[in-house]
């Protein structure tokens, strides 16, 4: 009888051990995150922080045989974004600044600021909203819908619908990393589903947050899905805790 | 075709009043709408030629680097006219008599912004010189008088080009807000910077100046902004521009677009009869010089759409119009013609009894029915005059598609269409009546004498 008893609760004991196993989705690492915790952690290493953080951007088109760039020094704080061109000297003080949602453009002899939309392409293959930090968490529904590889990296596949029509793509197909939630492509997507540009993103920077050091995004290469051999690449230098005054972040400011 | 001949018609006619006057009622309102359907048919085929080639500024001629009109929106770079692709264009046609007038256009899109939203628009840069040489063209002050004026304000070539000047649909001045033009500001307004665009009196404010940014991707890839002052509105001629066209000098917009080229090169000429001949000519010179371009003629259905499928609406139109209008004239006058000729067997089987030959009989009816003919032409001439001077005086004003703006109601004949109307009117009676007196002349004298032919 004392065999049989133990008999099942050894067996039981495989069972509910198989359970919790199969419930995680076949791993043993772990509860798998939710879309929302994927986004947030993901977001975090492209700039959206709580915290003041200022970071630095060279912003670099290559179009029908030419190339420019210019460089911008990008100052966050909470929602409120603004990136300042430095070099070169034409483009010196062209500003662009996102209060939430909302982008505003400036640029030194101009008699107003411009409001423009997050998804206006006015810079190569880059979105406008795609200069300052990111906020996917705020601004699409995500979805985990599978797994897959980038390179070595084991990923979720993540599908994100925009949750309001002023962020800066309708849908966006991600791949966050398993191993430290980071999003290493994304696929941006027309409203009626089709990828019309892609990027490549790499995580080369550091980052104290939170006195822990964190990986921080270096890289970010757009490639056009309909015009082969264009791409930009945003390379990001020198990110760093700061914190900002809101004045920083007023449009009316900024114009006088 | 003696004297006595003419009498002779003349005086047949007389004979069945009543019947003849039906005919040539017939035949003068046929005639009438005829040169009606011709002068609607001048009149909108002047007024699209003139809207397109001088108000919408596609030249009689107009050069695109080669495939530029295809991808010129997705590599503008690569397939614009450069400088130099433009001085050779210049050299070349520098050796022609024929070209009046001739100019780079740009066109690009972008966003335009009071200071407090952005719209986007699609501009058309030219030199406003040239502007100036189009609105002040002969061919649009007798075509299209009024839509060469603008709503509000003057032309770009008044002013300064440091001022910036642009001029914008009326769509897109509402949208944006923008209630007045330049010269009705006082000479020291200055812009009014709206602080917040949510306060009740936003409204007021971007009212208040003419002051729009424009902003655009540049050709070399960057963002581009550049103030710009309303000093016009207009009303576009392109229906699918009427909320986002602007217009400027070609030296404004290359420099929002960072760029000395442009889009196309325009020829306008002193005589576009020898369209054919200049296209082919300036073709082989163009190749001569190394320039690889497409060279497309006004009326081609890829620069000027609107134009051609308008036209060939309106051709069809009025072929199958005239068709019924020829079918009612030619029964009728075969109707009549018939009853007369089998009225007068017996008269054609005497006729034909004393000597008379087939074709003298032949001739007889249709020296009848010119004579009705001609005097029912010159009758459906005054007609015409008249309705067409009631309709052109009553000024409705219809809708075709794609004319913004409607057009006024005017038939607008011209000799050749008074001409050949007569000549169509004047062949279909001849031809009627040969077709109803065929089978008669052709009658042994027996049968006609004896009346069985009825």
């Amino acid at each position: 009888m004392v065999a049989r008893k133990s008999l099942f609760t050894i067996i039981l004991g495989f069972v509910a051990v198989g359970s919790y196993a199969y419930g995680k989705g076949g791993s043993t690492s772990g509860p798998a995150p939710s879309a929302e915790e994927l986004l947030k952690d993901s977001d975090r290493a492209r700039g959206a922080l709580e915290g003041g953080i200022s970071w630095e951007i060279d912003v670099e088109t290559f179009e029908d045989g030419g190339q420019n760039k210019v460089h911008y020094l990008v100052k966050v704080k909470g929602v409120d974004a603004l990136a300042e061109a430095v070099a070169p000297a034409r483009n010196k003080g062209e500003t662009m600044l996102f209060n939430d949602r909302n982008l505003w453009f400036f640029k030194p002899g101009l008699k107003k600021p411009v409001a423009i939309s997050a998804r206006q392409k006015l810079m190569g293959q880059a979105a406008n909203g795609d200069i300052a930090s990111t906020n996917y968490y705020r601004d699409y529904e995500g979805k985990v819908t599978g797994e897959d590889k980038i390179g070595s990296a084991d990923c979720y596949k993540l599908e994100l619908k925009a949750k309001a029509k002023n962020v800066t793509y309708d849908g966006i197909r991600y791949w966050i990393s398993k191993k430290d939630h980071l999003g290493l492509k994304a696929e941006f997507l027309t409203v009626s589903g089709d990828m019309f540009k892609s990027a490549m993103f790499k995580y080369n920077n550091n980052v104290s947050i939170d006195g822990k050091p964190s990986l921080f995004v270096s890289e970010m290469d757009i490639l056009d899905a309909l015009k082969q051999g264009s791409h930009t690449v945003i390379k990001y230098s020198n990110p760093k805790p700061e914190s900002h005054p809101d004045s920083q972040f007023n449009i009316n400011n900024l114009v006088r | 075709m003696s004297a006595g001949k003419w009498k002779l018609a003349l005086r047949n006619l007389s004979r069945n009043r009543r019947r003849n006057f039906a005919t040539g009622t017939a035949i003068a309102t046929g005639f009438a709408a005829l040169i009606a359907l011709g002068g609607f048919v001048n009149r909108t085929e002047n007024h699209l030629r003139v809207y397109t080639v001088y108000l919408n500024r596609v030249g009689h001629i107009n050069i695109y680097k080669a495939d530029g009109l295809d991808k010129f929106s997705t590599k503008p770079r690569l397939y614009s006219l450069d400088e130099t692709d433009v001085a050779k264009i210049q050299q070349v046609i520098s050796e022609l008599d024929n070209i009046e007038i001739h100019g780079g256009q740009l066109i690009g899109a972008g966003i335009v912004g009071n200071g407090c939203r952005t719209v986007p628009f699609v501009a058309k840069g030219i030199d406003p010189k040239v502007d100036l040489q189009l609105r002040n063209h002969a061919e649009m002050r007798k075509w299209v008088p009024k839509l060469r004026d603008f709503s509000r304000g003057a032309g770009l070539w008044n002013y300064d080009e440091q001022l910036g000047g642009i001029v914008v649909s009326t769509g897109l001045a509402k949208i944006l807000g923008k209630t007045v033009v330049n010269d009705e500001l006082p000479k020291d307004q200055k812009p009014v910077l709206v602080v917040n665009c949510a306060a009740p009196d936003a409204k007021d404010k971007i009212a208040a100046d003419t002051n729009v940014q424009l902003v655009a991707g540049s050709w070399s890839g960057m963002m581009a902004a550049q103030d710009a002052e309303i000093v016009a509105t207009f009303v576009s001629a392109i229906p699918e521009l009427a909320n986002s066209a602007v217009e400027t000098s070609l030296a404004q917009l290359q420099r929002l677009y960072d760029t000395g080229s442009v889009t196309f090169y325009s020829l306008w000429l002193k005589d576009p009869r020898q369209l054919k001949q200049n296209i082919s000519l300036i073709k082989d010179r163009l190749a001569a010089v190394g320039l690889k371009a497409d060279i497309y003629p006004w009326m081609d259905e890829n620069v000027a759409p609107f134009y051609s499928g308008t036209m060939q609406f309106v051709y069809v139109m009025v072929s199958f119009i005239t068709f019924v209008l020829a079918a009612v004239v030619v029964l009728s006058i075969f109707n009549s013609a018939t009853m007369t000729i089998i009225e007068r067997s017996q008269e054609i089987g005497m006729m034909r009894s004393l000597g008379f030959t087939r074709k003298q009989i032949r001739e007889l009816f249709v020296m009848e029915m010119l004579l009705l003919a001609a005097f029912s032409i010159i009758t459906g001439g005054i007609v015409a005059t008249l309705g067409i001077l009631l309709v052109n005086n009553l000024g409705v004003t219809y809708n075709p598609p794609g004319i913004v703006g409607g057009m006024i109601l005017k038939l607008i004949p011209n000799l050749k269409i008074v001409l050949q109307s007569g000549v169509i009117t004047l062949s279909l009676a001849v031809a009627t009546t040969l077709i109803a007196v065929r089978k008669v002349v052709r009658t042994n004298i027996a049968t006609l004498l004896l009346g069985s032919q009825r």
